[in-house]
């Protein structure tokens, strides 16, 4: 079981001061295989989430289960990836995904662990540029990498905090589009928590997208565009344009109120 | 081949035969020549003199080393002209310098007499200082270079290790780092004569001298390197269950390493000027004492020629330092 509940969950940094909540009373649950992406304006605790999801913050008050199990720390079973600093400069492409597949399975042998890393960095089209540095490749190439590596661990839930976020319009949508078809190809379904403030990389990755306002969820939307979506056609449908209406009347509302204020 | 294609050809050779550099050279070799002709063996000695004015003390020595090094710098200096990938303008400004500087000093000398000869000797007797010292030199060189390894490599290993953990642990930090502070706000000049004072030998105290010099700023920048690292990388890292220790040794040390390396050359820098600050105090060979010891003896020209030397080994180790940081350091982003 790897389904994801949040169990009036909250949070704030510094435990015993007098620090204000990040996020306050988080109700929600994420099933097995589902992808579900958290949306809102900046600050409004949605990397604190991935954070608590993950293990590497916990909760002061309420819990995250995943299945029937609390978490205390971070797990194999769990793999972020990040907008930044996802990938050690020090190793080339292929030892980064050795280097989290050992993390992963520690009795796996050299050779098997090689010919594991090189198969994922060819499925997300990397394989010729498998021993090169970080810094000798792109912004996009390296957040391929990132998610080899990921993938290549092979937790039961993929955390993924604007893994995009950073990247050029081309290109991400390229990455997303190799997201989603991993996703689908591989034999286990995955569950997603996926983050993101662009409207449109949400609707198009998400069965579910969570719309949080600071502290709380303030909707929870239900997409449906089907296993194998097609980018124009999810953009040209009416339901596209009604949903991302919908999200952007979410984002405009904020914006008021903080005009007011 | 047009006329003007030829002309310009010629002109082109020309150029490169007929540079200010090469004109300087000429002109260095030629004075290095001076009175070449009374070049003779004194017996006592067993090596070649010109003596010049005995009376005043102007004894000008053989000139085959200084005029070796002329031509190492002429056959670099071709070289560079011909195989090197700087501008011409580029090569033949720096080599225009080196030669007038040895030009401009050789004449200051057997010309002009700037100062009197036993305080500004020849580059002539100052070269050949290295053919007749040689063994003195070459053994100096390792009782030096001995002691720099042994204490930079103990101060910068044990600096970089406690800095990993002080840089890391909150709570050591917060205990330690005032008390290191103080210690480190005293230069290590300051209590090196007391340290050779209470150690039996001169190879002790300067390695714990040294060792003092390097340990502590190597930890202070390590402890501040560490708390520089992004907290993502760190989150990163927990992410993919690695446990603090691992963390610590496979994340962090890597990730401070180019600031490491970057101030190993700072370090060996320090490291030098302490050995031969020590040197002059107590040690009884090295390349300092080398220095300090013809100094208290007035013999200028031996005293040229160990800080030549110690010029000569220290360029050579920051070179190697940077050769070693190009090899290491592959994955390091090109310097823009």
């Amino acid at each position: 079981m790897s389904g994801i509940k949040l169990d009036n969950l909250s949070f704030r940094y510094n435990q015993n001061g007098s620090a204000d909540y990040v996020l306050e009373n988080i109700n929600a649950e994420i099933k097995e295989g589902e992808f579900v992406c958290f949306i809102g304006p900046s600050g409004c605790g949605k990397s604190t989430l991935i954070t608590l999801i993950e293990g590497l913050n916990l909760p002061t008050e309420g819990k995250v289960l995943i299945g029937d199990n609390a978490v205390t720390g971070p797990g194999s079973d769990r793999c972020v990836v990040f907008q930044h600093y996802s990938l050690f400069k020090w190793m080339t492409a292929r030892k980064n995904v050795i280097f989290g597949i050992k993390q992963a399975n520690k009795k796996i042998s050299a050779k098997e662990a090689d010919a594991l890393a090189l198969d994922y960095l060819t499925k997300v089209g990397l394989a010729e540029n498998a021993d090169k540095y970080p810094h000798q490749l792109s912004g996009g190439m390296q957040q391929r990498v990132a998610i080899a590596r990921a993938l290549a661990m092979n937790p039961d839930i993929l955390l993924m905090d604007e893994p995009f976020g950073a990247i050029d319009t081309k290109n991400r949508m390229q990455l997303q589009d190799l997201l989603l078809q991993l996703c689908e190809s591989e034999e286990k379904k995955r569950t997603v928590v996926f983050i993101t403030h662009d409207v449109e990389e949400a609707l198009y990755l998400a069965d579910r997208v969570i719309y949080m306002e600071p502290k709380r969820i303030k909707e929870d939307i239900t997409i449906d565009f089907g296993p194998k979506r097609v980018r124009s056609e999810v953009f040209a449908s009416d339901k596209y344009h009604h949903l991302r209406n919908r999200l952007v009347t979410l984002f405009y509302e904020n914006i008021d109120a903080e005009v007011v204020l | 081949m047009s006329k003007t294609a030829k002309t310009s050809k010629v002109l082109n050779i020309l150029k490169y035969i007929i540079n200010i550099p090469n004109v300087f050279f000429v002109g260095a070799v030629g004075l290095a020549l001076y009175k070449i002709n009374e070049l003779a063996l004194d017996p006592a000695k067993n090596q070649y003199l010109i003596k010049v004015d005995p009376a005043k003390g102007v004894i000008y020595q053989a000139p085959w080393a200084y005029i070796a090094v002329l031509v190492f710098f002429e056959a670099l200096f071709l070289y560079r002209l011909f195989r090197g990938k700087k501008k011409f303008v580029n090569t033949t400004d720096l080599y225009t310098i080196v030669f007038a500087v040895f030009l401009f000093w050789d004449s200051g000398v057997k010309i002009f007499g700037i100062l009197p000869f036993n305080l500004l000797p020849p580059p002539q007797n100052v070269f050949n200082v290295f053919t007749l010292d040689y063994a003195v030199m070459i053994d100096g060189f390792f009782q030096s270079m001995f002691l720099i390894v042994v204490s930079v490599g103990l101060g910068m290993g044990l600096g970089i290790l406690c800095g990993l953990f002080i840089g890391w642990y909150q709570r050591a930090k917060e205990a330690i780092s005032p008390i290191i502070n103080l210690i480190a706000a005293v230069p290590a000049l300051v209590y090196a004569p007391y340290i050779v004072a209470i150690t039996p030998t001169f190879k002790a105290a300067s390695i714990i001298v040294i060792f003092m010099g390097i340990y502590f700023p190597t930890m202070m920048n390590m402890v501040s390197n560490v708390q520089a690292v992004d907290a993502k990388l760190i989150d990163s890292a927990k992410s993919l269950n690695m446990s603090s220790l691992s963390i610590l040794v496979k994340i962090l040390l890597p990730e401070c390493a180019i600031p490491i390396i970057g101030s190993l050359r700072i370090r060996v820098a320090t490291a030098f000027l302490i050995l031969i600050m020590a040197e002059t105090i107590g040690a009884n060979s090295g390349l300092g004492y080398y220095v300090k010891r013809w100094v208290a003896w007035s013999d200028y020209t031996k005293t040229f020629a160990g800080i030549i030397l110690i010029a000569v080994v220290v360029t050579g180790i920051n070179a190697l330092i940077a050769l070693f940081e190009r090899k290491v350091l592959k994955w390091i982003e090109p310097q823009k």
